[in-house]
């Protein structure tokens, strides 16, 4: 990503008119920190501001510093069609001997401008400088020896090693189950950058290993020479006894930058350019730590008190009451605190140092906080309910609680201070029966199914029930999808009816909407009966039920009641009918009608159904 | 075919229905004899054999004691937590479950006040009161809006059907949390930080403690104890109070 953006800059920077060279240039040299101790490393930067193409620095030797280049930054800036900017180029510098020093000026060409920094002064202390943290820290390695010969290393002794793995553990000799601080370092050149890793794999079956975290990095000078350092804390474990090695090997995969700057064009040899071709490319290694013979060994099973339950490390036990002025019978909380190192998973709860009869204890429950990233040093504290049962009880017995110390290679006991109490009430009567409980195994009580007395929690189970009782449905209802969907069948049936209703309303609340239903509903029934009348060429009752429809029809035109719609009513009011293509048909149905019942006039069947066809087709004409 | 069917249909309404209760009654006092006689192994295999054709609160208590007997107080829990849930009201069931608790180290406080208004029914009594309220009230909502003309006032009707059905589904979301409910059956089952064999663990959890299920993955349930305190817990060392399926 880098380099794609430091292309774009040059480009800029050449394509870009610039400010005039030499008028605000300005080069300026910072180290920080100015004080350091022999085995640090402080940075010098050098910036020139006002260019981008100014040459790299020509940094002065110095006795007793080695100066490193490590990269640059550059920033520009777009202001009025004019640019500017400046770029940055760090260098580390590493102390050989402690004293003060003084770096002369440093030149810098800019064009055909040469430009000097001030001076600066470094001061080097010989004593190592403690680092934030590192005191007290049991990961703490022992003093940093010389890198080991590794699979990795040359032989000659001459050349610097590219890569090597280093183990640090605080002694040769161990106990079974005791958890061990390790430290892995990997040393890697400064060429090289740590891509992924894997689990280290210890040498022998002796030992497991606890799971690898996030390393810290640093840098560590080492024989004359500048290492990146990837450290990892971890614990293992010995888990066999006897004399074994202990060393570690790594898988990982490393990041090789190659020096290609040598292959770069004339005039592309400045560090700047080597970023636009260097793409490091990755390497599978493996590195392999020195071993060394340890020794492990069991506890001591000579003068192993009763209550070790396997904790090795140093421990401490605290012990308080929920509360110590309660009634006997009351349950209050015991909690007990062991704090310190070592190997929690082995700490089991304390025990009372006597055993009172008149003192109920219950399963403890267990809660483990780490203060580190691996569960090394902590506090675990247990809960135990108890429940005094006489009030003469003056005081809590101690809790006793048994670890090996590693370190002074014996077994310590500690023991809590007795709690005082202040107990009320009367004593409770141990395993006291009661009516209607279970009190002899195996005993019941006829008639206890579905009593309604409310028994009280006693000293044993209340007894079985004799009767079996109604059965249930295993699944609840609300499992049970046809619950779910019967109560969307109610509210989808309330919905519908509501719709319903709103419908009747609307019609109710319009007379002419509903007449105009009524009258398209008997219309339709009345146009059935024409037609039963055409088939039997019953004329007369034809043409009265033609003369209902029709007035029935035209009711809703008229705005009347049917019984009132004569032929002078249509001629007179509805103008489209009397000059439409059917005031024929309608004037012969009416009339027809009027005169029928007395002319004793005769239609065939035939004839009656073109009258019902007119009689549709006038129906179509006024809908 | 219709005729035979009618029969057979009549032959086990008339004998085949009474013949299975009386199987089942017998199998319940062979039950509660190896129970009496202390042979609290077989008492808990007849149980259980009889709990697969007749699920009932007489039927679970019985085995939560067996197995107190037995040693297995966790699951004496789970089958009294089971009955309570068919019959929550039944103080044969809460004192003995309180009992099996306090040996266990494990005092609850006392349930809000409001909490005794919910605990009349079961979790199926609430949701079949909930759904045949909903049912009353919806049809006498639509009873008054489509009769209009009768000269009674469906309204006072109406109301007192809206506050039984919010009474009632109020008792079945309070009873709902029933089917999150799970019981740690072994001693230190661990409370674990990751669902995975060697997560490392938060602390352990006392047989009999009941918790709630708030999650699973694979083999693990994420729980939460009365305390707050949440973790996975591998699917051996804890079971449902109701198992669905």
């Amino acid at each position: 990503v880098r380099s794609p953006a430091r292309f774009i800059i040059f480009l800029i920077a050449l394509l870009l008119p610039w400010k005039a060279h030499g008028a605000d240039v300005r080069v300026r040299a910072t180290l920080n920190p100015s004080e350091i101790s022999l085995n640090e490393v402080t940075e010098l930067r050098v910036t020139v501001e006002g260019s981008l193409t100014a040459s790299a620095p020509s940094i002065p030797a110095v006795d007793g510093l080695e100066f490193v280049y490590s990269g640059q930054t550059s920033n520009f800036q777009f202001m009025n069609g004019i640019m500017s900017g400046g770029i940055t180029r760090n260098y580390d510098v590493i102390p050989r001997k402690a004293g003060s020093f003084t770096i002369p000026e440093i030149t810098v060409e800019v064009g055909k401008t040469s430009y000097k920094t001030q001076p600066l002064a470094l001061k080097v202390n010989a004593g190592n400088i403690s680092r934030p943290g590192r005191p007290g820290n049991p990961f703490a390695p022992p003093p940093p020896a010389s890198p080991p010969k590794s699979s990795n290393a040359k032989e000659d002794g001459k050349q610097p090693q590219a890569a090597w793995l280093q183990l640090s553990y605080p002694r040769r000799d161990f106990f079974v189950g005791e958890l061990i601080p390790l430290e892995l370092k990997v040393y890697l050149h400064p060429n090289l950058r740590l891509e992924e890793i894997h689990k280290p794999a210890l040498a022998g079956d002796a030992f497991s290993i606890s799971k690898l975290g996030q390393p810290s990095e640093s840098i560590e000078s080492v024989d004359q020479g500048r290492y990146l350092v990837y450290t990892w804390n971890t614990l293992i474990s010995a888990i066999k006894t006897g004399e074994h090695p202990l060393g570690a090997e790594m898988q990982m995969t490393i990041l090789v930058r190659d020096q290609q700057t040598r292959h770069l064009p004339p005039g592309f040899d400045d560090p700047f350019f080597s970023g636009f071709f260097n793409v490091p490319r990755p390497k599978r290694v493996a590195l392999k730590s020195l071993e060394s013979k340890v020794n492990v060994i069991a506890p001591p099973t000579e003068s192993k008190p009763a209550s070790f339950s396997g904790a090795i490390g140093k421990f401490e036990l605290g012990v308080s009451l929920s509360s110590t002025d309660v009634n006997a019978g009351d349950p209050v909380t015991a909690a007990i605190n062991i704090s310190g190192t070592g190997n929690f998973d082995r700490v089991q709860s304390p025990e009372l140092s006597e055993k009172v009869e008149t003192i109920k204890l219950y399963s403890p429950t267990a809660r483990f906080q780490a203060s580190d990233d691996h569960g090394f040093a902590g506090q675990k504290l247990f809960e135990q309910v108890v429940v005094f049962q006489d009030p003469a009880l003056k005081a809590f017995p101690s809790y006793i609680f048994s670890y090996f110390d590693p370190e002074a290679r014996k077994y310590v006991t500690l023991k809590s201070d007795p709690i005082p109490l202040q107990l009320k009430g009367s004593p409770l009567l141990k395993n006291e029966p009661s009516p209607g409980r279970d009190s002899a195994v195996g005993s019941s009580t006829p008639g206890s199914a579905g009593a309604s007395a409310a028994p009280q929690a006693g000293n044993d189970l209340v007894a079985n029930k004799l009767e079996l009782g109604s059965s249930y449905a295993r699944i609840p209802l609300p499992l049970r999808s046809v619950y779910w969907i019967s109560g969307a069948l109610l509210l989808v049936a309330f919905g519908l009816s509501i719709i319903f209703l709103n419908h009747r309303r609307k019609l109710a609340g319009d007379p002419k909407g509903r007449r105009a239903v009524t009258n398209e509903r008997d219309i339709q029934q009345l146009l059935h009966r024409l037609e039963k009348e055409a088939k039997s060429e019953d004329a007369t009752s034809f043409f009265l039920t033609a003369r209902k429809i029709l007035q029935i029809r035209f009711s809703g035109h008229l705005g009347i009641e049917p019984e009132a719609v004569t032929l002078g009513e249509i001629e007179a009011r509805i103008s489209q009918a009397k000059s439409g293509p059917c005031w024929e048909t309608i004037r012969g149905i009416f009339q027809t009608a009027d005169a029928i019942a007395y002319s004793g006039q005769h239609f065939s069947a035939s004839h009656l159904k073109e009258w019902r066809e007119h009689v549709n087709e006038v129906l179509r004409t006024f809908k | 075919m219709n005729r035979l069917f009618i029969l057979n249909l009549s032959i086990l309404f008339l004998f085949g229905a009474p013949g299975l209760v009386t199987a089942n009654d017998q199998a319940f006092h062979e039950a509660n004899s190896a129970y009496a006689r202390g042979d609290f192994e077989q008492a808990v295999r007849d149980y259980e054999q009889i709990l697969r054709g007749h699920y009932s609160v007489s039927v679970l208590f019985n085995l939560g004691n067996a197995y107190f007997r037995k040693g297995e107080s966790g699951r004496a829990v789970l089958f009294y937590e089971r009955a309570l849930q068919l019959k929550p009201g039944d103080p044969d069931v809460h004192a003995n479950l309180e009992y099996v608790q306090n040996q266990l180290g494990i005092f609850k406080s006392p349930p809000p006040w409001w909490r005794s208004l919910f605990d009349l029914f079961s979790l199926n009594s609430w949701s079949r009161l909930t759904l045949l309220t909903l049912f009353l009230f919806l049809a006498a909502l639509a009873f008054r809006m489509h009769a209009t003309t009768v000269k009674w006032s469906p309204r006072p009707l109406i109301v007192i059907l809206l506050l039984v059905l919010l009474y009632s589904a109020a008792g079945m979301i309070v009873r709902m949390d029933e089917l999150d409910k799970a019981v740690v059956l072994r001693i230190d089952s661990p409370l674990k930080v990751a669902p995975v064999s060697h997560s490392p663990t938060v602390g352990t959890l006392t047989p009999g403690l009941v918790i709630h299920v708030e999650k699973e993955l694979d083999e693990y349930y994420y729980v939460r104890t009365p305390e707050g305190k949440t973790g996975w817990m591998s699917k051996d060392t804890v079971e449902k109070v109701i198992q669905r399926g």
